[in-house]
């Protein structure tokens, strides 16, 4: 007599995949064998096409649009591409849990986005470098006020559309990346509060669009040469609370900066 | 007619258009041509699923054909019609052995109506009661399950 559990993977699949996803997740737990069925990527595929989409205003208005999160990892790229993929604003106040804190990499599919704010949400964990695809469309970001650790992604710098980025206040360490110089749009930056080490790259200082720059409280070094810029546009730098920051060798020579700068060290 | 012969040598003879109902058969069909009159092996399915089978296909000689799934609109598990409700009322061996057959012979609207009818079963139950109707073992330890119930618990009770 023929068993649920002798059926081939792709029928249990099929089984499965009539249940809503936010009911048939629990049965990972049945056994190994089926706990892998259900993690698969064909799985998710089948699941979300099954399952009703959602109304993209939903998201808008709903205060918590955990869903997205909790899933996943391949559901949550299916529920991107389905029920996400033409929002042109996320700005979520949420509180997430501990165990779905991640931002989800398939964050990068969404590249209609040109607000992505999901400032003090308890998001955890790394920034996926797969954010660094919404190239064209992305003009502001905000992940400040969570617990990202990690580095920067190294090509932040593809964000060329980019002209607010606020990554201030989380665990973040390593170097600013180099790429940041391909930021042309950028008018303000705030890295302020978090563990960001290495010389600043004086890239940052030369940006064509920068307004406001902010690296506060870091532990950031090296020598600032704030001569090279020749346009303008920069109003306001702080780089107050960087211990090794050389304060003998920041040359203001030849700097049109009007406004503030503040270096309490 | 069409002449199909099951896994313990039944042999049945059916219409074509109820034979056209498995995309496996009707392929078949294509390729041998209309001259040849030997029987189909169908290896795989046993006489009393056969039947079964057929059974279906000839109350369903009349549908039209199935979509491909991604043109249609979000389906559910709760949409049979009551007379395939009647059908799939049988014991869980037969029910497998219909989705198995269903499968193998390529009969798409029978295959959802037998994963249907098992999601059916799962919905709305426990993992415990899904484990005890479905005789899974849980090979899980201890903590390996409670981690995965972790995960999942913000969808638990649903």
């Amino acid at each position: 007599m023929s068993k649920f559990f002798n059926l081939p993977a792709e029928l249990i699949i099929d089984i499965f995949a009539w249940i809503d996803p936010s009911a048939v997740l629990k049965f990972q737990r049945l056994s190994h064998r089926i706990n892998d069925i259900l993690s698969s990527k064909n799985f998710a595929v089948v699941n979300m096409r099954r399952s009703k989409p959602r109304d993209p205003g939903y998201h808008k208005i709903s205060s918590s649009p955990t869903i997205w999160f909790n899933l996943p990892a391949n559901h949550q790229s299916e529920y991107a591409t389905k029920n996400l993929w033409s929002l042109s604003k996320i700005q979520w106040r949420m509180k997430l849990s501990p165990l779905h804190n991640r931002l989800p990499e398939s964050v990068g599919q969404l590249n209609q986005l040109v607000i992505l704010d999901l400032a003090t949400c308890g998001l955890a964990g790394l920034i996926p470098e797969a954010l660094c695809s919404l190239s064209v469309n992305l003009r502001r970001l905000n992940l400040g006020s969570n617990n990202l650790t990690g580095a920067i992604p190294k090509n932040i710098g593809a964000l060329n559309a980019l002209e607010f980025l606020f990554l201030h206040n989380n665990k973040l360490d390593g170097c600013i990346p180099s790429s940041f110089a391909g930021l042309k749009k950028l008018r303000h930056l705030c890295l302020s509060e978090n563990m960001l080490s290495g010389e600043i790259p004086n890239s940052i200082f030369e940006l064509p669009a920068i307004e406001s720059i902010d690296l506060e409280n870091n532990l950031l070094t090296g020598v600032i040469c704030l001569s090279s810029i020749s346009n303008g546009t920069l109003r306001n730098l702080n780089l107050s609370n960087n211990h090794q920051l050389n304060i003998e060798n920041l040359r203001l020579n030849n700097c049109k900066l009007t406004g503030n700068i503040a270096f309490h060290i | 007619m069409v002449k199909i012969t099951s896994s313990d040598n039944q042999e049945f003879t059916i219409a074509k258009e109820i034979a056209n109902q498995s995309v496996l058969i009707k392929n078949m069909l294509e390729d041998v041509g209309e001259a040849d009159d030997q029987p189909i092996p169908l290896p795989n399915v046993s006489g009393a699923i056969l039947q079964k089978v057929i059974e279906y296909a000839t109350m369903h000689k009349d549908d039209p054909p199935a979509a491909p799934e991604e043109e249609t609109r979000p389906k559910s598990s709760e949409d049979i019609e009551e007379r395939d409700k009647e059908f799939m009322n049988v014991d869980q061996g037969t029910l497998f052995e219909v989705i198995l057959a269903a499968n193998y012979l390529d009969m798409k609207n029978l295959l959802d109506l037998g994963c249907k009818t098992v999601a059916n079963m799962i919905k709305g139950k426990s993992v415990e009661e899904i484990r005890k109707t479905f005789n899974i073992v849980n090979d899980f330890t201890p903590e390996e399950e409670e981690q995965i119930r972790k995960e999942n618990e913000w969808c638990e009770d649903r």
